[in-house]
């Protein structure tokens, strides 16, 4: 009795059977390459390079249907660019149902981008593999200069925004506000949102550089200690208490904290040197970065208030204070021995002779050579729009030698001191770094480090910022 | 050892011990869903594969019999394609024909072992080729119109900038 084979009958995506034909017949030209069922075509993709994969995936129609598969494009960065509407447009209907980690470029703030930004989060949201949603915004505030959402019914346009992201927000694992100043009002709302068992990384802080219309950024304490697999959290200044140092006891996996100062506020109470140290108690492997921006009046109590000795302080970034505190710097070598590793200091130049901003102590040691000098995982340093003597940098280089990765610094910054320390300062620092290094070149600016009005400091800002979260 | 005959699409009988037959997971899944009986000489047709790509697949099957169960995919990461084995890479070195073959048998079969090493020979043909290239060296014709090549190169554009 013949069984019925079922099997058989099913030939799946292989449904061109080449009957009665024997291989030896056939020559390149019998075999359909351009008709490999489906799945064969995406295994064969799978063994090539994204750039393989591009140039396979132009060679006919067939082909190319493999290339948006949606296990390529798990994490895609959406760009939104006023030049080029086509193309965010192109990236939104393409990747936005698929793709689990999005991260949205906001390169410009126009009304029609954010229309486009609206877009996107409207079909982020109806994508079910979403697990994270990163903004990286080129500007802070998206209600800014002539571009005015104001004007265009920009409070609409943030109410609709602010809907979009709360509905997102519980099946996320990662969320970044991206420092716009805007969407960080309602961090409250979205912390009531997020799903306690799944975020991992939160990004609340904002960057804000008019003080005069600052909301505080704040939202209850007790929200934080429920998000027990909390890594990376950033917030805001106005947020940090030894109340909410406490509530993220809880957290026992937290490895960054980010914390951005622009003003303390007045009625701010400072976080004490004992909540710090049950802080480190509670999280041995927790690193702390300070980012302080446009903190032109603070900047100079900054040592006194809101530095404390027991701080796990790995990352100081100020920006554009107009001023550098010396006290400040000293204290980071005395406290931070253990933890520091990275310390920017960026202002624009001052070329004019009479208003060189010096960054030289009343009495040696500088505090960058003894940062150096003190602290065991220092290494990196940028330092724009202050004078630094050659020696300094020479010395810099060969303490630490090429465990110091990053050395920044501008090339009019560099100045000789009466007596010219070597014939070429910048040879001997390349040769204690063990690689290529040169000072930053003035046609290598940004053009708001050259001149404040030049631009717009955010743009130079940003991306230093928006890296603390990776 | 138990025997199982495959009848190939052009007709040829084939005996083959059942642990070998079995590493064809269509074969397997069929024999456990239907029952074998053992007294029963069974004759299995597999009207998609003709004699000459039989024998061969089963010359992989018996060679690579006591091969331990193939890793789990990891989809994150880019995979290997240097890792062929020498008797592999012998093996394969047949018409692009036979190969084309080789992997519909393999997929039809689902030969998980087979369709790796086919699909990295082909993968291996492809790298570091122009669109071009890649046409001439399978004969495929290009069947975009002139705007969606034009489409085609502009999306590339666009996804590059990661």
């Amino acid at each position: 009795m013949r069984r019925n084979w079922p099997y058989m009958e099913n030939h799946g995506e292989c449904s061109k059977p080449k009957k009665s034909k024997c291989c030896s017949s056939w020559g390149p030209t019998g075999a359909r390459w351009a008709d490999l069922p489906t799945v064969v075509l995406q295994q064969i993709f799978q063994y090539l390079s994204p750039e393989d994969r591009k140039n396979a995936s132009c060679v006919c129609r067939h082909w190319r249907e493999i290339y948006f598969h949606p296990k390529w494009w798990k994490a895609v960065t959406f760009r939104i660019n006023h030049d080029n509407i086509t193309k965010s447009k192109f990236l939104a209907s393409t990747f936005a149902s698929i793709v689990s980690k999005a991260t949205i470029s906001l390169e410009c703030l126009t009304p029609q981008c954010i229309d486009e930004f609206i877009d996107l989060l409207r079909l982020l949201h109806k994508n079910n593999l979403l697990r994270s949603l990163v903004i990286e915004p080129s500007h802070c505030r998206l209600d800014d200069s002539v571009d005015s959402l104001i004007c265009a019914g920009g409070e609409r346009r943030i109410i609709e925004i602010r809907n979009l992201i709360l509905d997102v927000l519980p099946k996320l694992r990662e969320f970044s506000l991206g420092g716009l100043e805007d969407l960080a009002y309602f961090s409250d709302s979205f912390l009531r949102n997020a799903s306690p068992s799944k975020i991992t990384l939160l990004g609340l802080a904002s960057i804000r550089d008019n003080l005069a219309i600052n909301q505080m950024n704040y939202f209850t304490p007790d929200l934080m200690s429920s998000f027990k697999k909390l890594q990376i959290l950033s917030v805001d200044y106005d947020q940090l208490s030894n109340t909410f140092l406490h509530n993220l006891k809880e957290l026992n996996d937290l490895q960054r904290l980010i914390v951005h100062v622009h003003a303390i506020p007045t009625n701010h109470s400072e976080t004490s040197n004992e909540a710090w140290k049950n802080f480190k108690v509670a999280h041995p492997k927790c690193l702390l970065r300070l980012t302080v921006v446009h903190a032109y009046m603070d900047i100079r109590k900054l040592h006194l208030q809101v530095l404390k000795e027991n701080m796990p302080l790995s990352h100081i970034k100020v920006f554009f204070c107009e001023y550098v505190n010396l006290e400040l710097l000293h204290i980071l070598s005395r406290f931070y021995k253990n933890t520091l590793r990275s310390v920017m200091w960026i202002d624009s130049l001052s070329n004019v002779p009479g208003s060189w901003k010096f960054l030289r102590p009343s009495h040696n040691p500088d505090p960058l050579v003894l940062i150096t000098w003190l602290c065991t995982q220092f290494e990196e340093l940028v330092l724009y729009g202050y004078k630094y003597p050659e020696e300094n940098l020479v010395a810099i280089g060969r303490l630490k030698g090429s465990r110091m990765k990053k050395l920044e610094i501008p090339k009019n910054d560099i100045v000789t001191e009466s007596i010219r320390y070597r014939a070429n300062p910048i040879k001997e620092v390349e040769k204690n770094l063990k690689g290529a290094w040169k000072p930053i070149y003035s046609g290598d600016l940004h053009p708001v480090i050259i001149d404040p009005t030049l631009g717009d400091s955010d743009e130079f800002l940003l991306p230093y910022i928006l890296a603390d979260l990776h | 050892m138990p025997k199982i005959k495959l009848q190939s699409s052009d007709g040829e009988t084939f005996d083959v011990d059942v642990e070998i037959a079995k590493c064809s997971v269509t074969i397997k899944t069929m024999l456990e869903d239907l029952g074998m009986d053992d007294e029963e000489e069974e004759v299995v047709p597999l009207p998609n594969v003709n004699s000459a790509i039989l024998r061969k697949v089963l010359q992989w099957a018996t060679f690579h019999k006591d091969d331990p169960p193939p890793p789990e995919d990891d989809e994150n990461k880019e995979k290997r394609t240097d890792d062929i084995s020498s008797w592999d890479a012998d093996f394969l070195k047949v018409d692009q024909g036979t190969l084309f073959e080789l992997i519909l048998a393999a997929n039809y079969l689902d030969i998980k072992g087979l369709l790796d090493v086919t699909c990295k020979t082909v993968a291996n043909m492809i790298k570091g080729k122009a669109p071009e290239e890649i046409r001439k060296t399978f004969n495929i014709k290009n069947d975009f119109t002139a705007s969606e090549e034009d489409q085609v190169r502009k999306e590339n554009e666009w996804c590059e900038e990661k």
